[in-house]
């Protein structure tokens, strides 16, 4: 085999169920009607993809019409779409490098659309060009991947259609079983469903395989079969290539007659066909089948055509190898002339080729030098960029940290000076405290002393005018008088000073320590008084509460006073006091049954005034109610 | 200068050196921030404890003071008192004299 036809397919929804030619006809049909904008844009992408199998220029036309009323309408979908068809069409075309670009246009629209079938449907076109491009290991790649993603999103038909494709490019690589296995994947969704537009040109990689086998049997079967699924959808590249085929089968079973039919059915259907790489291939292909049958005349006048086309367009390797042909056909035309004319002209065209094959070779290699070394430029830009980034971000962190430090370092200080402050302000409070405690202290020391000596004195007085009562024998009642009240008034002075040292000593006193000192009272009171009954009780929660000396000592005088009273002025039998407590407050009361006093009488003295000082000085309330049943005094303090 | 790494890739020896630098520093400034924070901390709760010992210390103090102000306050009372008493006697003492003076006077 020449050359393996490699088989392509274009990747669309649309099914080819009926001809081709009629769905064309009946799209006009629709347009013709003035259908809106958005209809005649689908209408136009419609167009563009039927005319790609049978006129590529028409499809072209449309194509251009389909771009230009989807860019009016903004209809991304469509525009993707017809992108999609356009490059299909180049690439029937040859035209790779238009076909890439179109795609690549509708690759961008549906990136930008997250259209994820749309993209993987564009990366098995591109693989296609990949192929065509010969590079062979990225077609596969990205055909791999498209079939993966179709399988996983159960889109079978596109997925048997992207095997077919892997077969074909193993049948390029010569992996025939790898080849074989793929296509018959294909093939067996495609028979089942009757997709005889997958049909035709898988059949066709399978006679190619076939053939590569020099399976010639079967390689018949599977371009008939080709040739009947081509027909059914109307494609003619597939059908053209299956006669091709078949031609080149029978030209090398020396059936001369069959392959000069086929020949002409597959040139006749290529007509249809823009002209192309491929169609001067198969030009090219004819010619060689002209030369085998000995028909040189009729090989010479194609490749007058072909030089003219090659001429045209500037193709100097075709031409040499038309050059070449020519040689050969004018020598078997015993045109030594001719043979001498073409042989020149193949050598000095030789010379041309091989310079320019240097020439573009050097440039190749410099374009590449060239592209690599501003990619490594760029790369190094890029990673400066970054660096300078980098760097910047971190002596932002590092200025921010400093300052930090900075204001941790401020603020510590000024809360040590706080601190300080604190500290100094309350340990100049603790020694003025404690020089005021001393000095009191000294106070107390002295007055202690004082009460010493005054009291030892008061003894000495009582002990001797108890001697000169009792050693002299005093008639006078006068003299008598003077000594008892000198006598009573030291008495009285040392008990008054007993019980100020005792609450000076105690510091504090409890209810308890008061309950012993009243008793003691009592019981002196009873010794002077024994008819009188007392009553004394204190609530036992309050025996342990303590009082200053003061509260104490006021307390204790207020009581003694009360009870004073009522043995002397009220002539009391019966004399009670309670101590209680009721939330937080005490309540003292003394009461007695004793005739009573008339009160603006017993204001005039010192007794009840003191008694209501001494209450109120430690912050108590003194209140007393008095008649001819008895007297009672009711004391309130505050704990 | 750049040098190419085994993936390819490239890289400055002084950005190298430089960004190794400034990550040594921001690490050693990161632990400084934390041993200040830590420090703050720290010295706020020692103080709060100080503060709360001498506090505790007045607050006896001032007991103490309470306690000795009352006492001074007994003894004053206690001086008004004996004065009292000292002019009772002294009186009496005086009545007595006189009452002996005139005794003895009457005998001679």
């Amino acid at each position: 085999m020449k050359k393996i036809i490699l088989l392509f397919f274009f990747l669309s929804s649309v099914t080819y169920s009926q001809n081709a030619q009629d769905i064309i006809d009946g799209l006009k049909k629709d347009l013709n009607t003035n259908p809106d904008d958005k209809k005649r844009a689908t209408i136009y992408s419609d167009l563009t993809w039927y005319y790609s199998n049978i006129s590529t220029d028409s499809a072209l036309v449309y194509g251009n019409k389909a771009i230009a009323q989807s860019i009016k309408i903004k209809d991304s979908v469509i525009l993707a779409q017809t992108y999609s068809d356009l490059g299909a069409v180049y690439f029937r075309k040859a035209d790779f490098e238009s076909s890439k670009k179109n795609f690549l246009k509708a690759y961008s629209i549906r990136k930008i659309r997250n259209d994820k079938v749309g993209m993987a449907k564009i990366s098995a076109n591109l693989a296609n060009i990949y192929s065509k491009e010969n590079k062979k290991v990225l077609a596969l790649k990205s055909y791999l991947e498209a079939v993966e993603y179709f399988e996983k999103i159960n889109n079978l038909e596109v997925a048997a259609l992207t095997n077919a494709n892997i077969g074909a490019l193993f049948n390029d690589l010569k992996n025939y079983p790898k080849s074989l296995n793929y296509t018959k994947k294909a093939l067996e969704y495609q028979e089942k469903n009757k997709q005889h537009y997958g049909l035709a040109t898988s059949y066709l990689t399978m006679g190619n395989v076939s053939l590569r086998l020099k399976d010639t049997l079967n390689a018949l079967k599977y371009y008939e079969k080709s040739i009947i699924s081509s027909k059914i959808v109307g494609n003619n590249v597939s059908l053209s290539s299956a006669y091709n085929n078949i031609s080149k089968i029978k030209r090398d079973q020396n059936k001369g007659k069959e392959v000069d039919s086929l020949l002409k059915k597959s040139s006749e259907i290529k007509k249809l066909l823009n002209p192309s790489k491929e169609d001067t291939n198969f030009t090219l292909n004819l010619i060689y089948g002209y030369i085998v049958n000995k028909k040189f005349e009729k090989a010479n006048e194609l490749l007058f055509e072909l030089k003219k086309s090659y001429k045209n367009s500037n193709s100097n390797t075709d031409l040499l190898q038309t050059y070449n042909y020519l040689v050969l056909t004018n020598s078997y035309l015993n045109q030594p002339d001719s043979v001498s004319y073409y042989t020149n002209l193949s050598m000095k065209l030789q010379d041309i080729v091989i310079e320019e094959t240097v020439q573009k070779q050097t440039n190749e290699f410099e374009t590449k030098y060239q592209s690599e070394k501003k990619e490594k430029l760029l790369l190094v830009k890029e990673a400066e960029a970054k660096q300078k980034n980098t760097i910047l971000l971190a002596l932002s962190i590092l200025t921010i940290l400093v300052a930090l430090v900075g204001f941790l370092i401020y603020r510590q200080q000024r809360l040590k000076n706080k601190q300080q402050e604190q500290e100094n302000e309350l340990n100049k409070a603790i020694l003025k405290i404690e020089n005021q405690n001393k000095l009191q202290e000294q106070r107390l020391s002295i007055s202690r002393d004082l009460h010493d000596n005054i009291g030892s004195q008061l003894t000495f007085i009582i002990s001797s005018v108890e001697n000169v009562k009792y050693g002299f024998d005093i008639q006078n009642e006068k003299l008598e008088s003077k000594l008892s009240n000198i006598s009573n008034f030291a008495k009285d002075t040392i008990v008054e000073l007993r019980d100020t040292i005792w609450a000076m000593n105690s510091n504090e006193i409890t209810f308890q320590d008061l309950e012993v000192r009243i008793n003691n009272f009592i019981e002196k009171a009873k010794e002077a008084q024994e008819t009188i009954s007392f009553s004394f009780a204190i609530q036992e929660q309050l025996m342990h509460k303590k009082l200053s000396s003061v509260e104490g000592m006021n307390v204790y005088r207020t009581i003694q006073e009360a009870i004073n009273n009522s043995i002397k002025y009220a002539h009391a039998t019966i004399i009670s006091i309670v101590v209680k407590q009721q939330e937080d407050k005490i309540f003292i009361t003394i009461k007695d049954n004793g005739n009573g006093f008339d009160k603006a009488v017993a204001e005039r003295g010192n007794g009840l005034k003191n008694m209501q000082k001494r209450v109120e000085e430690i912050g108590g309330k003194f209140d007393l109610d008095t008649s001819n049943e008895g007297t009672k005094i009711e004391i309130e303090i505050p704990l | 200068m750049y040098c190419i790494t085994l993936f390819g890739c490239y890289f400055n020896l002084k950005y190298y050196a430089m960004s190794t630098g400034l990550i040594f520093i921001i690490l050693l400034l990161s632990a400084l921030v934390f041993y200040l924070i830590v420090q703050i901390k720290k010295a706020n709760e020692n103080h709060k404890v100080k503060i709360k010992q001498l506090q505790e210390v007045i607050l006896q103090l001032v007991k103490e003071q309470k306690i000795h102000s009352s006492n001074l306050k007994l003894s004053e009372e206690l001086k008004i008192k004996l004065f009292e008493a000292r002019i009772s006697i002294d009186e009496n003492i005086l009545e007595l004299q006189h009452e002996l003076f005139l005794k003895v006077a009457s005998k001679k």
